[in-house]
């Protein structure tokens, strides 16, 4: 299934590329569903869309909803390019230093919050200016538009610097605290109707899961893997040596939003 | 209940599949302006035209399309998709002639730097 997986979004890689060269008759934004997040907020609120969203935007965003609310986060996971991206960067990351950094479990949980407070600041300064604001600090954009029209000079460059060196330094650093499409995302991924879930009986608290965890939600401690971050990769499937111990099932237990 | 896992890679390719249905759901013109009420117009001079116009492809650009024709007497009616670069136009044949349309359309534009560009091309065009 990891090859699937990685089949996924290398293909998506390469498509965007591939419009981002100007062969496609798109942009390479338009598939972008945070784009189509914005424009509604900015359509509802200064009743404009801009030049650079396309009836995709919209579509894809709708699509991206329904997706979270069947199969958790699986386009980030499955799909998103950055998220690809921030997968590669943990992978430099423990070549790098031998270990994959983690924040404390406790200073996590938190750091999980911010991206409600960039995905507040983005729609605020949407509001304001009706414009898609967020594409100068969008490593989407910044990266496969080559710093392209659309960025902020200097603090789009240090923008990127500084989230590229994060996601070296902290896994999946993007994805976890600033990404708010992912915050837009929580409330559809929770009551989600596929999750895997744990057989206490069957586990042999080996901990593989929870080494394979891109977003470490530690499923050795979990029964039902609810949490938001989930992105149903699968990886702990794969990797857990016990059959039958991890299964992915349906999910038809409301859980509260952890932290 | 156990769900195969291939179930995630089927899902996912439903999604996006759904997207191209969605996406016209979404279809909205990006710019419309009625000229003339067509009042005093014989109904059997009535003609609409569909384009395919490249460089229609945002609001502004689809505004500015329509804009060159605000002098032109006869166009009674345009809607411009920016979407699919589609162009929609009623007229009236006996004051304008579908050559003028597509020299109007197809005019260089004056960039900022003072130079002329063939911005607007004709990729189809089709009379209904």
């Amino acid at each position: 299934m990891k090859i699937v997986r990685r089949l996924f979004q290398v293909l998506v890689v390469l498509a965007v590329i591939y419009l981002a060269a100007g062969w496609g008759e798109r942009s390479f934004e338009h598939f972008c569903p945070f784009g189509g997040m914005e424009s509604l907020f900015a359509l509802a609120t200064s009743r404009t869309i801009t030049c650079a969203i396309s009836p995709w935007n919209f579509a894809v965003f709708f699509a991206v909803l329904g997706l979270t609310l069947a199969s958790k986060k699986s386009f980030c996971g499955w799909i998103c390019p950055v998220g690809f991206m921030y997968e590669l960067l943990a992978k430099i990351q423990v070549r790098l230093f031998r270990k994959k950094t983690i924040p404390p479990v406790g200073i996590d949980r938190w750091l999980r919050l911010l991206r409600y407070v960039v995905l507040i600041v983005v729609l605020f300064f949407t509001w304001k200016s009706g414009e898609l604001v967020f594409r100068g600090y969008d490593p989407y954009y910044l990266v496969f538009s080559g710093m392209g029209h659309g960025t902020v000079g200097t603090l789009s460059v240090l923008v990127i610097i500084i989230l590229l060196v994060s996601g070296l330094l902290i896994k999946m650093s993007w994805c976890r605290y600033f990404c708010p499409m992912s915050a837009v995302m929580d409330g559809f991924s929770v009551p989600s109707i596929l999750a895997v879930k744990r057989d206490s009986d069957r586990c042999t608290e080996c901990r593989s899961c929870d080494d394979s965890c891109e977003h470490d939600l530690r499923p050795s401690q979990r029964r039902v893997v609810v949490h938001r971050d989930c992105t149903n990769c699968l990886n702990c499937l794969e990797a857990c040596p016990e059959a039958g111990c991890l299964t992915l099932t349906l999910n038809n237990r409301f859980r509260r939003i952890e932290p | 209940m156990r769900i195969p896992k291939l179930v995630i890679p089927a899902i996912i390719v439903f999604f996006a599949l759904l997207t191209i249905p969605l996406k016209g759901a979404f279809n909205y013109p990006a710019a419309q302006v009625t000229l003339s009420d067509g009042g005093d117009v014989q109904q059997e001079d009535i003609r609409e035209l569909e384009m395919i116009v490249q460089g229609v492809k945002c609001k502004g650009t689809a505004d500015y399309f329509i804009s060159r024709y605000n002098d032109q007497e006869g166009i009674l009616d345009m809607t411009a998709f920016a979407a699919d670069h589609k162009v929609v136009l009623k007229y009236d044949s006996s004051k304008v002639s579908l050559e003028t349309i597509k020299r109007i359309a197809e005019a260089p534009v004056t960039g900022n730097d003072g130079h002329e560009y063939d911005f607007f091309v004709i990729k189809n065009i089709e009379e209904k």
